[in-house]
C-alpha cells in the first residue's frame, strides 16, 4: 500500500518510514505541507499519514485538499494533543483514524493493517464485480441467466453482513461454492473457511468433530482436539446437509449459536466464538421441519437470510458457458488439447434436464473431454454419455428430442451420476 | 506544561519507533545499529527537554493544579 507520511520531526518521520516498510507498505516521507501537496500528485498514495502541526501549514488542510481530489484516499492523522476537538475535526475531514503522540508502534501497526486489509477486500470485491459484469461470473459461480443474476445479487448483499445464511437447492447445484463465494466477498475473507458435511460423518463423531474434545473425554481421546468451530475462528463455518444432524446435536448447535460460546466435549471452560455460520440442505427446509428432520427453533436461527439455488434445468441457458468453463478447467489439468465444441454437442447438453445439476454437467464434460480424439468435442461423444431411454435415444426435453439426431451407435455405457462429495469429505480452505 | 508535553511527545515517538525497528532488524538478522543510534539520540533529546521543562516548572509561579 503506497503510504505518504507527512511529519516535520526528522527522527519520527524516519521511524514512521521504516515501520511502514516493515509492515509491508511502500512509504514516501515528506516534512512540509508544500512537499505533501507535490507528493500527493506525483506519488498517488493509497494512505496518507499526516501530522496536524506542520511548519508551513495545518495537516488537516493537507488532508481536506487531498480528500477533495481523491475521496478513496485513506488517511490517518497524528496529533500531539489529546483534545477531543482535534479528534472530531480529523474524523470530519475524512480521516479513518487518528494517532496520539507519543506514537506507540503497536497502535500504528494495528491501524495500518486494518486499513490495508480493508483495501485488499475492496480490491477483491471490485475484481469480482467487474468479473461479474464482464463474464457473468461471481467468484467460482457462473451464469448469465436471470435466475443466476438474482442469486448473485442476493450473494453480494448478504456477503457484506454477518447474518447466518441457509442455502437450499438440489444436490449438485453449487451450495458449497455459493457458501465459499459469500465468504470470499465478506470481511472475513482473509480468515479460514471451513466446510463440514454433517451427512458424511457418523452421528457419534459429529459432536467432537464440530466442538472438539479434551484429552480423556471418551475412549480413544488420547489428546485434545480442536473442533471445526474453533478452526473457523474469525472466519466462516459451512455446515452442509444440516438436516442430517441428530436432534440432540441440533439442540447443542442452537445453544452455541445463541450464546456465542462453546465447550469442548469433556471440557469445563466456555470458549468465546467469532464464527459466521452458513448452512445448507438439499431438502425443502419447511418439509424437513414437518418431518422432524430439522428443529424449528434452529431453522429460524439459521435461516436469517434464505438463499435458494435453482436446479440447472431452470437456467439451462447457462449450460454452454458452464460447459466451456469446465472444459477449460479440465484442459488445464489434462492438457490433451481439446479446445472447442461442435455446436450440436452444445445443443445436446442444453437440451438435457441435468437431474444431478452442475456437478453432473461437470462430470459429463470431463468424460467427453477424455473420450474426445482430436480437438473438438463432438455431438456423438456427448450423445453417448447422456442417459438414454430404452430405445437408445438420449433423455432430452420433449421439444429438443425431435431435433436431436439419433445416435448411430448403441449406448456404450450408461451414465452413472457420480459425486465429488466422498462420504468422508471435509473440505477446509 | 501543555507545550512541554507536546514537545516531549516528538522524541518519545521517535524512540519508540526506532527501538521497534531495531528489534525487527535483530529478528531478521539485520544490523540494528543505525536505528539504535537514532533512538539513543532522540532519548538524549527527550532528557534535555525534560530537564529544561522541570527547571521551568519548578521556577514558575504556575499553580500545580493548573500546570497539570
Amino acid at each position: 500500500m503506497k503510504t505518504l507520511i507527512v511529519e516535520d520531526d526528522v527522527a519520527t518521520r524516519k521511524g514512521l518510514e521504516e515501520s511502514i516498510k516493515d509492515f509491508g507498505g511502500d512509504p514516501k516521507a515528506v516534512g512540509t505541507a508544500k512537499q505533501a501537496e507535490n507528493a500527493l500528485k506525483d506519488f498517488q498514495p493509497h494512505l496518507l499519514i499526516v501530522d496536524i502541526s506542520l511548519p508551513d501549514g495545518d495537516g488537516l488542510e493537507v488532508l481536506r485538499t487531498a480528500r477533495d481530489a481523491r475521496s478513496d484516499l485513506d488517511a490517518v492523522v497524528i496529533t500531539g494533543s489529546n483534545s477531543i476537538d482535534h479528534a472530531i475535526e480529523a474524523l470530519r475531514a475524512g480521516a479513518a483514524d487518528y494517532l496520539l503522540k507519543p506514537l506507540r508502534p503497536a497502535q500504528l501497526e494495528a491501524v495500518f493493517q486494518r486499513i490495508a486489509e480493508r483495501r485488499r477486500l475492496e480490491l477483491e470485491l471490485d475484481t469480482l464485480r467487474s468479473e461479474l459484469q464482464q463474464t457473468g461470473r461471481l467468484g467460482d459461480m457462473l451464469g448469465q441467466s436471470q435466475a443466476m443474476q438474482n442469486v448473485f445479487d442476493a450473494l453480494r448483499r448478504v456477503a457484506r453482513t454477518d447474518a447466518p445464511v441457509l442455502i437450499s437447492g438440489p444436490s449438485g447445484s453449487g451450495k458449497e461454492v455459493a457458501a465459499l463465494t459469500i465468504h470470499r466477498l465478506s470481511r472475513r475473507a482473509g480468515k479460514p473457511f471451513v466446510a463440514f458435511n454433517c451427512g458424511a460423518v457418523s452421528p457419534t463423531l459429529i459432536e467432537s468433530e464440530l466442538f472438539g474434545h479434551e484429552r480423556g473425554s471418551f475412549t480413544g481421546a488420547d489428546k485434545r482436539r480442536v473442533g471445526y468451530f474453533e478452526e473457523a475462528s474469525g472466519g466462516t463455518l459451512f455446515l452442509d446437509e444440516i438436516t442430517e444432524m441428530s436432534a440432540e446435536l441440533q439442540i447443542r448447535l442452537l445453544r452455541v449459536l445463541e450464546e456465542r460460546t462453546l465447550r469442548r466435549v469433556g471440557g469445563t471452560q466456555d470458549l468465546k466464538l467469532d464464527v459466521r455460520l452458513l448452512s445448507a440442505t438439499n431438502r425443502d427446509p419447511v418439509e424437513a421441519i414437518q418431518s422432524g428432520k430439522l428443529r424449528e427453533d434452529l431453522y429460524y436461527r439459521l435461516n436469517v437470510f434464505p438463499l435458494s439455488l435453482p436446479p440447472l434445468k431452470d437456467h439451462r441457458e447457462d449450460v454452454p458457458v458452464l460447459a466451456e468453463h469446465f472444459r477449460r478447467e479440465i484442459d488445464k489439468q489434462e492438457r490433451s488439447g481439446v479446445s472447442n465444441w461442435d455446436p450440436k454437442a452444445m445443443d445436446l447438453l442444453s437440451a438435457y434436464d441435468w437431474p444431478g445439476n452442475v456437478r453432473e454437467l461437470r462430470n459429463i464434460v470431463h468424460r467427453a473431454y477424455i473420450m474426445t480424439e482430436g480437438s473438438t468435442i463432438s455431438a456423438d461423444v456427448v450423445r453417448e454419455l447422456l442417459p438414454k431411454h430404452d430405445n437408445g435415444e438420449p433423455k432430452l426435453k420433449a421439444e429438443s428430442r425431435v431435433k436431436a439426431k439419433p445416435s448411430a451407435r448403441p449406448a456404450r455405457r450408461p451414465t452413472t451420476r457420480s459425486s465429488s462429495k466422498s462420504p468422508a469429505r471435509q473440505a477446509r480452505r | 506544561m501543555r507545550r512541554f508535553l507536546h514537545d516531549l511527545a516528538a522524541p518519545l515517538s521517535a524512540v519508540a519507533l526506532h527501538l521497534e525497528t531495531a528489534m525487527r532488524k535483530v529478528k531478521q538478522d539485520k544490523d540494528p545499529m543505525e536505528s539504535l543510534q537514532t533512538a539513543q539520540r532522540e532519548l538524549e533529546k527527550a532528557f534535555e527537554m525534560f530537564d529544561r521543562g522541570r527547571m521551568e516548572i519548578m521556577g514558575s509561579s504556575e499553580p500545580l493544579d493548573e500546570a497539570r
